[in-house]
C-alpha cells in the first residue's frame, strides 16, 4: 500500500512515517499542501493522511482540490482541535475520516486499512474468497481455515492483489505500491514472489488464485464470497 | 489613528464649526441691515429733494420770457452760502436761467454738467454723485405762458454729509450689537455644549474607572441616545469578564489536573520497572493527560451559552452530522430516523449545538445496534431532543456516573473512556438546560435534552 502523509510537523511526520512502514505501507511524505496537491494529482497513492492545520494551503483545501479534480483517494485528517464542527468541515470538504491529535499508532493504522479496505469495496476486515480468506486487521491469510504462513511483501503482494481483484495489475505498478523505492525492482524478483505466493496459497494448484496477463501483469481472479 | 486634520474632541468639532459660521452669519446680517438703512435714507433724502422743486416751481414766475424767482425763498438754504442745499433752473436749450445764491461757491464744472436732455416731462432723476458727496434731483416741467410753452430742467442738489453721518453712526451701533450678539452666541453654544456632551465625558471617566479596575461595570445614568451603547458596552465588559474567568478556571483546573498524572510518571522513573511496566505506565498517564487536556480545550472553548435572539435551524445540523456519521461508519449502517417537528430553532450557539449533537449521535453510533432515532420538537421555549439507540442501554445506577465521568477525570478516569458526555452535559448546563438518561423504547439508551428553543422567523 502507498500511502501519502502530509503534516508539517517534522518529528509527528517522522513518527507516521515509521508507524506506517512498520505495518508495510510505501510512505511518501510531504510538509506542505502546494506540494502536496501536486503529488495527490501526480501520483496515484491508496491512502492519503493530511493535518488540517497545514501552513499557507490548508490541509481542507488540499483535499477540496483533490476532490475538484475527480481524485477519488481516500483520505484521513489529523485534527488537533477535535470538536465536532472540526471534524464535520473536514469531512464535508471530502475527507473520509478523522483522528484527533494526539492519537495511538495502532488506532491510525486500523483506521488507514480500513479505509483502503472500504475503498476497494470491503465493509468487513476479512477478504474471503471461497476458502481463501484473508484478515487485513490481524494480518493473516487461512486456506480452509489453516494459516497460511507468509512474508511481509507475500502477505502485502496478495492484499494488494485482492483488493484489486478481478483487475489487471501491472508488474510496474505492484512494485510502486508495495515496495520502497529504494527497493531493486528487478521484475525477475517479483516473478519469484509470485512462484512462492502461488505455491503456499494454492498448494494443490486446484484455485489458481492469480493469473498472469501476458506482457500486462497479474489479476487476482477468484470471486469474493461473503 | 484620527486623521490628524480633523479636530479631536466633538467638542472641538462643533466649536470650530460654529466659531466660521456663525461670525459669517452676522457679518451678512450686518450688511443687510446696513444697506436697508442706507436706501431707507436715500429715500427720505429724495422725498426731501422732490419737496424743494416744488418750492422751487412754486416760486417761479415768468415774465416776457424772463424767469424771475424772489430774493428770499421760504427755504433758507438756497439762499445761506454753502448750505448744502442749491438750485438750478436751465432752460431746454441749457441756458442758465437761475440759480441759488447757495450754489455761489459750487465748482463751475459741476454746474455746466448739469442740463440734460434724457428726462422727458414727468420724470425725475434722483441719483448720487459720490465725488462731489452731493445728491442730485432734477425733474423737468413745460410752462404754460401766453406766448406760448417755455421748457425748463429744474435741478436740486444736496450735500449728503448728513446722511454719511447717520450711516456711520448707524454702522457703529450695529457693529456693537451684532458683535455682542456673536460672542453671546459663542459662549451659549459652547455652554450647551458642554452639558450635552458632559454624559459622554462621564462615560470616558467611567470606561477609566473600569479600567482601572474601581468599578466592573458602567454605573452612571445616561440620556436616552448612549444608553444603547452604555448598555451594550456593558454587556461586553460582562461576557468578556466571564470569558476571562471561564479561562483562568480553566488554566488552573487544567494546571491542577495535570500534576497528578505528571507525578505518576516523575514515580515511575525511580522505580524499577522493567522496560515493558515502563513504557505501560507513561503510555497510560499519556493518555489521561490527553484527556483532560481535550475536555478542558472543549470546555474553554465553548460559547458561554448564552441565550441569543435569533434562533439556528436544528435539523441542517443534524443533517449535516448525520451525513459525516454516515461516512465515518461507513462500516456498520444503521437505519436513522429524524422526526424533527418543522421550522424549529435552538436559541444559541450553533458550534455549541454541533458538538453536543455530534457527542450523542457518536454515542449512539458506537454503542448502540442497528436503529438509531433523533427527534426534535418545541415546548414553549423548550427545545426538547432525544436521541435513541437499540443497543445495550444504560443500567439505572450507572445514568449518573457516565454523565460526570469528565468531571472526575483529573481523579481517575478508564482509558479509552470518552468525555464527549462530560462536554455535551457542560453544554447543557451552561444553556440552564438538562440533560438526562432514560431506556428508549426499543430499551437502548435515551438521551434526553432540554434547551432554550423558538420557532424560526
Amino acid at each position: 500500500m502507498k500511502a501519502l502523509v502530509v503534516e508539517d510537523d517534522a518529528d509527528l511526520r517522522r513518527q507516521l512515517k515509521q508507524m506506517l512502514e512498520q505495518k508495510g505501507y510505501t510512505v511518501e511524505e510531504s510538509d506542505n499542501g502546494r506540494e502536496a496537491s501536486y503529488l495527490g494529482e501526480e501520483y496515484e497513492y491508496d491512502i492519503a493522511v493530511v493535518d488540517i492545520g497545514l501552513p499557507e494551503v490548508s490541509g481542507l483545501d488540499v483535499i477540496r482540490h483533490w476532490r475538484q479534480q475527480g481524485i477519488s483517494l481516500p483520505v484521513l485528517i489529523l485534527t488537533a482541535r477535535g470538536d465536532w464542527q472540526d471534524k464535520v468541515e473536514g469531512l464535508e470538504a471530502g475527507a473520509d475520516d478523522y483522528l484527533a491529535k494526539p492519537f495511538h499508532g495502532e488506532e491510525l493504522v486500523a483506521r488507514l486499512n480500513a479505509l483502503v479496505r472500504r475503498a476497494s469495496g470491503h465493509a468487513s476486515p476479512v477478504l474471503k474468497f471461497g476458502l481463501l480468506e484473508l484478515d487485513t486487521s490481524a494480518r493473516v491469510v487461512t486456506l480452509s481455515g489453516d494459516e497460511v504462513r507468509l512474508t511481509s511483501y507475500e502477505y502485502r503482494t496478495l492484499e494488494y492483489l485482492m483488493l484489486n481483484a478481478g483487475k489487471t495489475i501491472s508488474k510496474a505498478e505492484l512494485t510502486e505500491h508495495l515496495y520502497h523505492q529504494d527497493y531493486d525492482r528487478d521484475s525477475n524478483v517479483l516473478e519469484v514472489f509470485i512462484r512462492r505466493l502461488r505455491q503456499k496459497i494454492d498448494p494443490e494448484q486446484t484455485l489458481q488464485p492469480i493469473k498472469t496477463v501476458r506482457g500486462l501483469g497479474y489479476r487476482f481472479a477468484l470471486e469474493a464470497t461473503a | 489613528m484620527a486623521d490628524p486634520s480633523l479636530p479631536l474632541s466633538l467638542r472641538g468639532r462643533l466649536l470650530r464649526a460654529s466659531a466660521v459660521i456663525l461670525p459669517l452669519v452676522i457679518v451678512l446680517a450686518g450688511l443687510a441691515l446696513l444697506k436697508a438703512f442706507n436706501s431707507s435714507l436715500e429715500n427720505a433724502e429724495a422725498s426731501q429733494a422732490r419737496l424743494q422743486v416744488y418750492l422751487l416751481l412754486g416760486a417761479m414766475d415768468i415774465e416776457d420770457q424772463q424767469l424771475e424767482l424772489p430774493e428770499h425763498l421760504l427755504d433758507p438754504g438756497f439762499s445761506r452760502l454753502d448750505s448744502g442745499v442749491y438750485g438750478f433752473i436751465h432752460g431746454a436749450d441749457g441756458r442758465l436761467f437761475w440759480r441759488s445764491r447757495s450754489s455761489l461757491a459750487l465748482p463751475d464744472g459741476l454746474v455746466q454738467r448739469l442740463p440734460s436732455q434724457a428726462l422727458q416731462p414727468g420724470q425725475s432723476l434722483f441719483s448720487h454723485l459720490p465725488e462731489q458727496q452731493l445728491y442730485l434731483f432734477q425733474y423737468p416741467v413745460i410752462w404754460e405762458s401766453g406766448a406760448g410753452e417755455v421748457r425748463f430742467l429744474i435741478s436740486v442738489l444736496r450735500s449728503d454729509s448728513q446722511i454719511r453721518g447717520e450711516m456711520k453712526a448707524f454702522s457703529l451701533q450695529l457693529l456693537g450689537w451684532l458683535s455682542g450678539i456673536c460672542l453671546v452666541a459663542l459662549l451659549a453654544q459652547y455652554f450647551i455644549m458642554r452639558w450635552g456632551l458632559r454624559p459622554l465625558d462621564l462615560l470616558a471617566n467611567d470606561l477609566q474607572r473600569i479600567e482601572a479596575g474601581d468599578s466592573d461595570h458602567l454605573e452612571g445614568r445616561y440620556p436616552l441616545e448612549v444608553q444603547g451603547v452604555t448598555e451594550s458596552l456593558n454587556r461586553l465588559i460582562e461576557t468578556e469578564r466571564q470569558q476571562r474567568e471561564r479561562y483562568r478556571n480553566t488554566l488552573g483546573d487544567l494546571a491542577h489536573s495535570l500534576k497528578t498524572p505528571l507525578a505518576v510518571i516523575r514515580g515511575t522513573t525511580n522505580e524499577a520497572l522493567d522496560e515493558a511496566d515502563y513504557r505501560r505506565q507513561v503510555e497510560e498517564q499519556a493518555l489521561r493527560m490527553q484527556q483532560i487536556v481535550q475536555y478542558q480545550l472543549a470546555r474553554a472553548v465553548k460559547s458561554q451559552g448564552r441565550a441569543l435572539a435569533r434562533a439556528i435551524p436544528v435539523q441542517p445540523v443534524a443533517e449535516r452530522l448525520l451525513s459525516v456519521m454516515e461516512k465515518v461508519y461507513a462500516g456498520m449502517p444503521k437505519d436513522v430516523e429524524l422526526r424533527f417537528e418543522p421550522g424549529i430553532g435552538f436559541s444559541g450557539d450553533e458550534r455549541d449545538l454541533m458538538e453536543l449533537l455530534g457527542n450523542l449521535i457518536d454515542n449512539a453510533y458506537k454503542y448502540g445496534g442497528q436503529r438509531i432515532r433523533i427527534e426534535a420538537h418545541l415546548d414553549g421555549d423548550q427545545l426538547m431532543l432525544e436521541v435513541s439507540d437499540d443497543g445495550q442501554g444504560v443500567a439505572p445506577d450507572q445514568r449518573q456516573v457516565i454523565l460526570q465521568r469528565g468531571a472526575r477525570l483529573d481523579t481517575q478516569a478508564a482509558p479509552g473512556q470518552g468525555i464527549g458526555l462530560a462536554v455535551a452535559l457542560d453544554i447543557v448546563s451552561s444553556y440552564d438546560g438538562s440533560l438526562e438518561v432514560t431506556e428508549s423504547e426499543w430499551q437502548g439508551a435515551c438521551f434526553r435534552v432540554t434547551l432554550p428553543g423558538a420557532p424560526l422567523s
